[in-house]
């Protein structure tokens, strides 16, 4: 397929009319009309349906749709990635990261990223995993990076980026970080804090399948919070393993484990900045699992 | 999967004469490589032989840059978190750019082993080495380990084409086909995994070599997966004056 052909299909897609998606392309209708018949000759079906007054995509020109979308704007952003934005040029990113996230990765390719745009614009907002996602679908972030939805809106795209198991936080000197809780009923002679802003739903649940209930008094806005919290002897931490850093310790529960898979996601079909674009492409090129929780490491 | 890996470099010689006189290492031909891979897969061959066919009649890579035309400028992101443009290297002299499918495929393996191989003549030459996957989530990293990337960083870098975009700019991305795509399926390759996404878009092979202009000096461009440009031809042509 070619950049012309796809850029035909779009247009025509988006329009569901030939005529006037050739004014949009610039071309003549048949010029158009023959450029989506190669297309349609290479994906061996129709991707329209044409009925008198009337144009439709196929099954398959609605499945394709998203994917000639996507490989459309990423030749895009390579072109305009390599143009390098004047410094006038603002790119701005709006990105969301769960209070639950903490990767070296996220720095590391941020840093990268406004090395490449000096126009760039972050803001960067932080917060529970469901709060971001309905930011997202408000369309208030581009992009957000999140603990993988239970139910995945149908207008959203999810790319796994890595998987992190959950674990008590606690001191070093607190009595489970010298023997991990042998039973449900130890959690709840504890005072928790919650993080992810869901009252630490999955412990929660833990408990309650051990006949026990747990006390989530406090609630941190990040992980610095947390562990500082945690730190002041004002309770536990329930987070994943990646945020118990030193001198704290993270213990993983003998009787109930829980792994979050957290994903990179963006609602599908909404036009993004070039800066988004950018961070999506490079943040999907890398190998998050290798990473979590340790800086990139240099090559062998 | 695992032999697929397996590097045949060419026995080292412990001979002094040998470094004394500072012949070049001639590198292992690449073509019979690729021929005994076809042998092993012999039994599939008339397969993919009809999909070759059916590409090439769709005229599948055949606008891809030809010799004397000027290369499109582009930025990928890197192995290792940054962006890298095309022009930025070519400022520093030739490069030879290669478009290949991955590290799942046996041909790419042979192939991106076989430059591994030039890479000491390629420094020794100034010319870059730029190796194009759509591997997502450390694909390019893993490509970059079989190339010894590392151990060539000034002139050696896997990119990684995310959503195929750049093979789709130059005319090389295509739908791969539902026949193709449930015979890798059925094979155990995750083509969904390996490109983030459902796609089933694949790039063609391709090889361009560029003076430092940005001027294709070499270009290679095949929908037969299992043949591909032979390396020390490649930049032979390049240096030719």
């Amino acid at each position: 397929m070619e950049m012309h052909q796809v850029r035909y299909f779009l247009a025509a897609a988006r329009l569901l009319n030939f005529t006037r998606a050739a004014i949009e392309c610039n071309v003549s209708q048949p010029s158009l009309t023959k450029a989506i018949q190669k297309l349609e000759e290479e994906f061996g079906a129709p991707l329209f349906r044409r009925e008198r007054a009337r144009t439709h995509l196929t099954e398959l020109g609605k499945a394709m749709l998203p994917h000639l979308e996507r490989s459309f704007e990423a030749a895009q952003t390579a072109k305009q990635m390599a143009r390098g934005m004047g410094r006038a040029e603002i790119a701005p990113l709006s990105l969301g990261v769960a209070r639950t996230v903490e990767h070296a990765m996220l720095e590391h390719v941020l840093a990268e990223l406004g090395k490449s745009l000096s126009g760039l614009e972050l803001a960067l907002a932080s917060g529970s995993s469901r709060e971001l996602l309905e930011m997202a679908m408000a369309g208030s972030l581009d992009l957000v990076i999140i603990e993988m939805p239970e139910e995945t809106p149908e207008r959203l795209d999810c790319w796994p980026l890595f998987a992190d198991a959950w674990c008590v936080v606690t001191r070093p000197d607190h009595p489970f970080a010298m023997a991990p809780p042998a039973s449900p009923a130890m959690l709840e002679e504890e005072t928790w804090i919650d993080l992810a802003g869901d009252g630490c739903a999955a412990l929660a649940r833990i408990a309650t399948q051990g006949g026990v209930a747990i006390d989530v008094r406090h609630q941190a806005q990040g992980a610095t919070q947390l562990r500082q919290m945690v730190q002041a002897g004002l309770g536990c931490g329930w987070t994943p393993r990646s945020l118990a850093a030193p001198p704290l310790s993270a213990i993983l529960l003998p009787f109930g484990s829980v792994e979050t898979r957290f994903v990179l996601a963006s609602v599908s079909g909404r036009r993004r900045s070039v800066a988004a674009e950018a961070f999506l492409r490079v943040a999907r090129a890398q190998d998050w699992a290798r990473a979590t929780g340790e800086a990139p490491a240099e090559e062998s | 999967m695992d032999s697929m890996h397996r590097r045949a470099f060419p026995p080292r010689s412990n001979s002094p004469y040998e470094s004394m006189m500072d012949v070049p290492t001639s590198p292992t031909p690449l073509a019979p490589q690729l021929a005994q891979i076809r042998q092993r897969f012999a039994a599939i061959s008339p397969f993919f032989d009809e999909i070759v066919i059916a590409l090439r009649e769709a005229g599948v890579g055949s606008s891809a840059p030809k010799v004397g035309e000027l290369f499109p400028d582009f930025s990928l992101p890197t192995a290792d978190g940054g962006y890298r443009r095309l022009g930025d290297l070519l400022d520093q002299g030739p490069v030879i750019v290669n478009f290949s499918r991955g590290r799942w495929c046996p041909y790419c393996v042979h192939e991106v082993s076989a430059w591994a191989e030039m890479l000491p003549e390629l420094a020794r030459a100034g010319v870059r080495f730029v190796e194009v996957t759509g591997e997502t989530g450390g694909g390019a990293r893993a490509l970059g380990a079989l190339l010894g990337a590392s151990s060539h960083a000034d002139i050696a870098e896997v990119l990684c084409d995310v959503d195929h975009g750049v093979a789709l700019s130059l005319g090389l991305a295509f739908f791969a086909g539902d026949p193709l795509l449930d015979y890798y399926a059925k094979n155990g390759i995750d083509m969904h995994d390996l490109y983030g996404s459902p796609s089933g878009f694949l790039p063609v092979p391709a090889t361009f070599a560029l003076d430092p202009a940005g001027r294709v000096r070499f270009a290679y461009a095949n929908v037969d997966f299992r043949e591909r440009a032979e390396p020390a031809e490649v930049l032979a042509a390049l240096l030719a004056r």
